[in-house]
């Protein structure tokens, strides 16, 4: 197997895997999933990377773009690292001329032999209004006022290390956190928070800072096909729309509650190892994790002894169209603390310092996850269900106004079906949600259906439009947070 | 591995009927509370702590204790307890008796502003000399000259001391703490004379084995 296809074996095995609605393997690679960049150019499709990898485009021997069922025309062609490249070469440091007066030999060195960094991403602009009834008690809760808003600004930054060696890293840049103001528990209010400061380069003037996310730092190794290494922190290897999160190719305005809601963790630090098998007609795959788990720093720190581990396997048929089902699974412990340091003094009557760190937050948690897609022309018809239990420790149960919370089971499902004709790559879409919110005790439990096109007039650029009604509960829910929610949305959204 | 085990084992982590910790039972809106004679404290349900009990959720003072302050512990309410005289935190928790009368630096005992002896509680006189003017302790019948128990009953000072000196004294002090005795009084421990009591005596005046 070349060095393209091996890579691209690897990272689809690795993350891509999990894609939704990717418009090609390529696209994946651009705007969600650049690791796959490697692959070539491809023609979008709804179909994910891990639903092309039965039909997988092998760069190393073909430049034509992936076979595909989708209309729309083709995005244009990324740039990429040569997929049969050697074994990289030394470090640009070891070479005096790649920084030197020789800049053009030099140049033409780094682009035949040094890591390359290729940046792509994505972004969105959304208009959003809720024209619920006014005696909908969501009415003025949620998105109360009509309103605009870039939602994403996401940045990639790939590059080749060397042979079997990549790097992603993925960025969002925020707006946040001014102007946010958290939901108030129960009554209250609570200020908006103000973000501006003096700009000391603009004669003092004020200016409105904003914040960086770093949505995942990962280094892939690509051992063989059914056994690839990925080091880092990655997106959690579950259903369709966690790894492949990109406002692109996400079918609707916003993901599904299910799928935004936490019930596994969005991303980890630590290890994954995956590989994939593929017959004529028959792929499966798997992915195993060990990481930090969820915890207030779990990003750098795992504030207790265990380790969370997880995986998901999945099995792909292109007898007819192409079907893919998945399954997840996670377990791990969540745990905060305090930092606290006793000073005693030893034996010897010289002081020593005793940490303590007590806990203030720990719980058992367990999230299973099952997904299926089926692609077939233009046709999508996909489809999660996602469970996540969570049990407290319990002399360290969480507090909410100050109450102690249950333990609590979340459960929550979507289905989402939707054609992509041949004109202007319209695709009229449907989806049926629910969800019991059972991690946010004054939400009732609920469900939305919602109607849509999602318009892809150009092969980098989506406009949707979205018609979303939410029911939560009934009028005689105990939950405050009750009623129907009713939600033009629209969005245009672009890779880059 | 044992963690992966479990998660392929396929058991559930969650159960439907004890969503709670121990004492506490399942309440609207997925909270949990404590059962009766508990409370809550930070993230878990506890008994209450000493000197308080549970009444409707929630522990309040015994009978003749106090809190200084909302949230504080429970102390023993009333005259005569021991104080801090230089202590930042008021600890006479009793508002009948707010001031630390201080017997020197670091001990003192709880009373109040007085103008006559009537104005103080039982086993206490007033003390004008200070100023203000506080209720200073002052067992009933100490001092008074007796003959034999009978002459000294139903005073503080019940104990007749018909060896040498014949007066009423306090007996039951404690030679470890200074509040045991009134003012100007120290207790005296009489074992070594055979005597197999402790007493309050003047200051000054405790005999000692030959």
């Amino acid at each position: 197997m070349s060095y393209g296809a091996l890579m691209r074996a690897s990272s689809l095995a690795l993350g891509a895997q999990l894609g939704a609605l990717v418009w090609s393997v390529a696209f994946t690679a651009h705007a969600a999933e650049p690791a796959a960049a490697n692959a070539g150019a491809a023609v979008p499709t709804e179909a994910s990377a891990s639903d092309q990898a039965p039909q997988r485009n092998d760069a190393a021997t073909s430049a034509s773009p992936t076979p595909t069922n989708d209309p729309a025309p083709p995005i244009a062609v990324l740039p990429t690292a040569n997929p049969d490249a050697p074994v990289a070469a030394p470090a640009p440091g070891a070479d005096a001329g790649f920084y030197g007066a020789t800049g053009t030999d030099a140049d033409s060195l780094a682009a035949t032999t040094y890591p390359k960094l290729e940046l792509s991403g994505f972004t969105d602009f959304t208009f959003a209004a809720n024209i619920s009834s006014k005696d909908s008690p969501l009415r003025k809760v949620v998105q109360a006022y009509p309103s605009f808003s870039i939602g994403n600004l996401n940045l990639y930054l790939s590059a080749s290390l060397a042979d079997k060696w990549h790097l992603l890293a993925e960025v969002r840049f925020l707006y946040l956190p001014q102007g946010d103001a958290p939901f108030p528990v129960g009554s209250g209010q609570s200020a908006p928070f103000d973000a501006t400061a003096s700009d000391y380069a603009d004669d003092n003037r004020p200016l409105t800072w904003g914040g960086i996310q770093i949505q995942r730092v990962q280094i892939d190794y690509a051992l063989h096909p059914l056994l690839s290494l990925r080091f880092g922190q990655w997106l959690t290897p579950v259903g369709i729309w966690n790894v492949d999160h990109g406002s692109p190719v996400v079918i609707g305005v916003y993901r599904p509650y299910v799928v935004g809601q936490g019930i596994f963790p969005e991303r980890q630090t630590g290890i994954q190892a995956s590989g994939e098998w593929n017959g004529d007609v028959h792929t499966a795959g798997y992915t195993v994790t060990v990481s930090n788990g969820r915890g207030p720093s779990d990003a750098y720190t795992d504030l207790d002894g265990n380790k969370a581990v997880g995986g998901r396997l999945y099995y792909s048929n292109n007898t007819f169209g192409t079907l893919t089902l998945g399954v997840s699974a996670y377990d791990g412990t969540y745990s905060s603390r305090n930092r606290q340091y006793d000073v005693v003094k030893t034996g010897s009557g010289a002081p020593s310092v005793v940490a303590v760190n007590p806990l203030t937050l720990r719980y058992h948690e367990r999230s299973l996850a099952a997904d299926a897609r089926f692609l077939w022309r233009g046709l999508v018809v996909q489809g999660e269900v996602l469970q996540h239990e969570v049990v407290y420790q319990n002399d360290v149960r969480a507090v909410l106004n100050g109450s102690l919370l249950a333990d609590y089971r979340e459960r929550g499902f979507y289905a989402l079906a939707g054609y992509r004709t041949p004109w202007l790559g319209i695709m009229p879409f449907a989806m049926y949600e629910g969800l019991n919110f059972a991690s946010a005790a004054y939400v009732a439990p609920g469900n939305a259906a919602s109607v849509g096109l999602n318009i892809r007039p150009e092969a980098n650029l989506v406009l949707k439009l979205q018609y979303h009604v939410t029911t939560l509960g009934s009028n005689t829910s105990e939950q405050p947070y009750h009623g129907v929610l009713k939600r033009l949305l629209a969005q245009l959204a672009v890779a880059f | 591995m044992s963690a992966l085990a479990a998660l392929f084992s396929g058991g559930c982590l969650y159960d439907d009927e004890h969503r709670c910790g121990p004492r506490q039972h399942l309440a609207p809106l997925s909270s949990c509370v404590c059962d009766d004679g508990f409370v809550q404290h930070d993230h878990d349900c506890v008994p209450c702590p000493q000197n308080e009990m549970w009444q409707g959720g929630a522990c309040v003072c015994e009978a003749g204790f106090s809190r200084a302050e909302a949230g504080g512990a429970c102390h023993q309410a009333g005259a005569g307890l021991a104080c801090e005289p230089n202590a930042a935190d008021r600890t006479c928790v009793d508002s009948d008796y707010p001031q630390c009368r201080a017997l020197n630096d670091r001990v003192g005992y709880c009373s109040k502003v007085c103008v006559a002896d009537a104005d103080c509680p039982h086993g206490f006189a007033c003390d004008t000399s200070a100023d203000p003017a506080t209720c200073m302790t002052a067992a009933s019948g100490q001092g008074l000259a007796c003959m034999s128990d009978a002459d000294c009953a139903g005073n503080d000072a019940d104990y007749c001391e018909n060896l040498q000196s014949n007066v009423c004294l306090v007996q039951g002090c404690s030679t470890s703490d200074l509040l045991s005795c009134s003012e100007g009084w120290s207790c005296c421990d009489l074992h070594s004379l055979g005597l197999p009591k402790n007493l309050c005596v003047p200051e000054g005046m405790c005999p000692t084995a030959p």
